[in-house]
Formats: structure tokens, C-alpha cells, sequence
């Protein structure tokens, strides 16, 4: 069982690109997370360990070209591996999805960034579907309402 | 307040580089430069397109014999409008620069949030203990590269330059979303389903005609029809 406390995608710059936090926690203590993380994921060497301990729990990093994606997992839960297949898993559906995904995808198509990792993982941060053909069906799907809402509107 | 668009780029050359590589530079970077204004130490309306978006920027060119001067004049009171309006300062310098790491660090303070500061190297002898150091101040981009994308799917030398320019949060007054232009395709689109739609009205009272009297000349009507409309999707 795996119960993701965030997850955060930052760019090599040091911008943050996503972030969805699936753990209560202050405007303060969000900020923090952002600015300590992003800091200490970037100034590490390609070679060291992806799974790092900070603050109270451990972090879980995986680089895909520019982009750095975090997440934080309670230690005694989850398992970090897993935590590793996750972001791999969220990175094959969003290249499917795209066709060969790089940030300037994200930046610009942000809500479908979310709404696939929406599909991926609940709100409490476990997982909620590992399966990418369903996970990319439901985004279809969630794309041809919305074009079907503005074939509508262009209709009407 | 400034009323100037955040859209200028400052590039900066040690006073070693030469001029053939420095136009070899600002030619692979900014390929849509004519020739003729790679000798400009200003050069606007630089039209920078990306499959989202098409911005238009403003390349500052610049030389320095000493780059601590260079700096403390950057720093100066009288520079600041210009750091206002800077989306990005490039230093192509092939020397150690880790002792101005302060210094640096300065700049990336005094210029926007969203501005980049880069440093890039041309030479291939240079150790990436250096960029260790510089790291968390600045980004170290080696030209000399082999290859366009490393081990871990990231972009290097003149691509990682391009990338960054890319994602870069420009003014939104020089950005031009290239999605509009799709809109007016749109627009067309939607023309052209209107006239297929009245097509289809018309047909249907056609075979609605025709199915009364005779049902297998109906059949090739609606056949014949469809093709039509197929052809024009």
C-alpha cells in the first residue's frame, strides 16, 4: 500500500511545475517543502541514491531530461521502490498520452497533467489505478465530453 | 514601475572569445537571425517560436575584458532598469569563474524571479567541479557537448539553451499563444460543419422523398451522399 504525502515536478531551473499534496498541511509548511526540496534535489550528483530522509519522512526522487519529479512518503508505509514505479508509471502515461512529453507539454497542458495523475493516485495519496490503458481511456474519454461540450456550444 | 516588456536577453562574451565563435554561438542559438545583424550589440525583434507560443524578443550583446568589473558595473545603481527588464543573462566565459560565485549570486537576486542566469563554456576541457560549485547559484550549459541529449534524456549545449528559452515564463505582453491562430482554424472548420450540416438537412429530406416511391434509388442517394460528405471531412 503506498500513501504519498506529495508529490512535486520542479525543472532543472528550480521552477515548480506541478505539485499536488495529499497530506494536510500549512501554506508555511508547503513552502518550505518547496524551496528546502527543491534546493537539495537539484545540488545532488546524478549518481547518488534517489531516496533521501528529510524533515520527518523520506523523499523519493526520479529525473526524466529537465524535469525532477519528488515525492514524499512516510517512512514506516510506503515502500520506496514502489514509490519509484509510481512516478515511472505517471511519466509512461503522460508520454503516451503526449506523444514523448517534455515541460514545455506541462507547462501548457497543466490541467492534463493533473487530471492523468488525478487518475492515478486518490486524494489520500494511495493509489488509485496502475493501469495506464485505463488510466489513459478515462482521459479520453474526460477530452471527447469536453470537445463534445464545445462541438455544443459551437452548434447551438 | 516599468513599462518595458521583460523580453531582453543579455549575453555576455570574455574578451577572449573570438568573433567567429561568437557569431557561431548566437547563429546556432537564435537561428533566425539574418547574417548581417550577428555583428549587432543589439539586436530586436527576435521572433522566438515554439509549438505553443511565438514571443518576441531582444538580444543584448556584450563584451567584457575583466568579468569582476563587468559585474560591479552590472550591479551598479545605473544598471538597474536593465536588470528590470532582463528575462535572462548568459555568460559565455571559458575561464573559472567559481570565485564570483557571490557575485552571481547577487545578480540572480537583483534580476526578476523568472529570469534565468546561465553560465556557458566552450571549451571541452573544463571539469564539471566547477559547475558543482556554481550549481545552486547558476546553471553551467558545455557547449561543446558531445551529442544532444545525455544519459538521462536531457538536453545539452545549444538544445538545453533553446529549451530554456522555451519554457521560460515571458512577458505576456511579447507572447503570442499560437493556439489563437489554431481558434481561427477553427473558425473555418466550423464554417465548413456548417455547410455539411445543411447538406445533411437537405439530404435527408431528399431520401425522405425519395424512399416513398422508390427504396433502392433512395439507398444509392444516401450512398452517394455520404461519400460527398466523407470527401469534404
Amino acid at each position: 500500500m503506498s500513501h504519498l504525502k506529495y508529490m512535486l515536478l520542479v525543472s532543472r531551473q528550480g521552477k515548480v511545475r506541478l505539485m499536488k499534496w495529499y497530506a494536510p498541511l500549512s501554506s508555511k509548511a508547503k513552502n518550505k517543502i518547496m524551496s528546502d526540496l527543491t534546493s537539495l534535489v537539484l545540488s545532488r550528483k546524478p549518481k547518488m541514491c534517489n531516496i533521501i530522509d528529510y524533515s520527518d519522512h523520506k523523499v523519493v526522487y526520479r529525473r526524466y531530461a529537465s524535469l525532477y519529479f519528488i515525492c514524499g512518503i512516510s517512512s514506516d508505509i510506503d515502500n520506496e521502490l514502489l514509490t519509484l514505479e509510481i512516478i515511472h508509471r505517471y511519466v509512461e502515461t503522460m508520454d503516451t498520452y503526449f506523444g514523448n512529453v517534455c515541460e514545455l507539454d506541462i507547462i501548457f497542458n497543466f490541467s492534463k497533467a493533473y487530471d492523468i495523475l488525478n487518475e492515478m493516485i486518490m486524494c489520500d495519496g494511495s493509489i488509485a489505478e496502475t493501469s495506464k490503458k485505463d488510466i489513459l481511456t478515462n482521459v479520453s474519454m474526460m477530452d471527447s465530453i469536453e470537445n463534445n461540450d464545445n462541438l455544443d456550444r459551437v452548434l447551438s | 514601475m516599468s513599462q518595458v516588456p521583460r523580453n531582453k536577453i543579455l549575453i555576455v562574451f570574455s574578451s577572449e572569445t573570438s568573433d567567429t565563435t561568437k557569431k557561431d554561438i548566437l547563429s546556432k542559438i537564435f537561428v533566425q537571425i539574418e547574417k548581417e545583424r550577428l555583428n549587432d550589440n543589439i539586436i530586436k525583434h527576435i521572433q522566438w517560436e515554439t509549438k505553443y507560443y511565438r514571443a518576441e524578443l531582444d538580444l543584448y550583446v556584450d563584451q567584457y575584458d575583466t568579468l569582476s568589473e563587468w559585474i560591479k558595473e552590472l550591479l551598479s545603481e545605473e544598471s538597474t532598469p536593465l536588470l528590470e527588464v532582463l528575462a535572462g543573462v548568459i555568460v559565455i566565459d571559458d575561464a573559472d569563474i567559481t570565485e564570483h560565485k557571490g557575485k552571481f549570486d547577487q545578480i540572480s537576486t537583483k534580476i526578476h524571479d523568472d529570469s534565468f542566469l546561465l553560465r556557458c563554456i566552450n571549451s571541452e576541457k573544463i571539469q564539471d567541479s566547477q559547475d558543482e560549485v556554481l550549481n545552486d547559484v547558476l546553471e553551467t550549459v558545455h557547449l561543446g557537448s558531445l551529442g544532444t541529449v545525455n544519459e538521462f534524456g536531457e538536453k545539452l549545449g545549444i538544445e538545453r539553451i533553446k529549451e530554456i528559452l522555451d519554457t521560460h515564463a515571458w512577458d505576456q505582453d511579447v507572447v503570442e499563444l499560437l493556439q489563437d491562430d489554431q481558434m481561427k482554424r477553427h473558425r473555418t472548420h466550423v464554417e465548413d460543419i456548417d455547410a455539411i450540416v445543411k447538406k445533411l438537412e437537405e439530404a435527408k429530406l431528399q431520401y425522405q422523398d425519395l424512399s416513398a416511391t422508390e427504396m433502392k434509388e433512395a439507398d444509392l442517394y444516401a450512398l452517394e451522399i455520404a461519400e460527398e460528405i466523407a470527401r469534404s471531412i
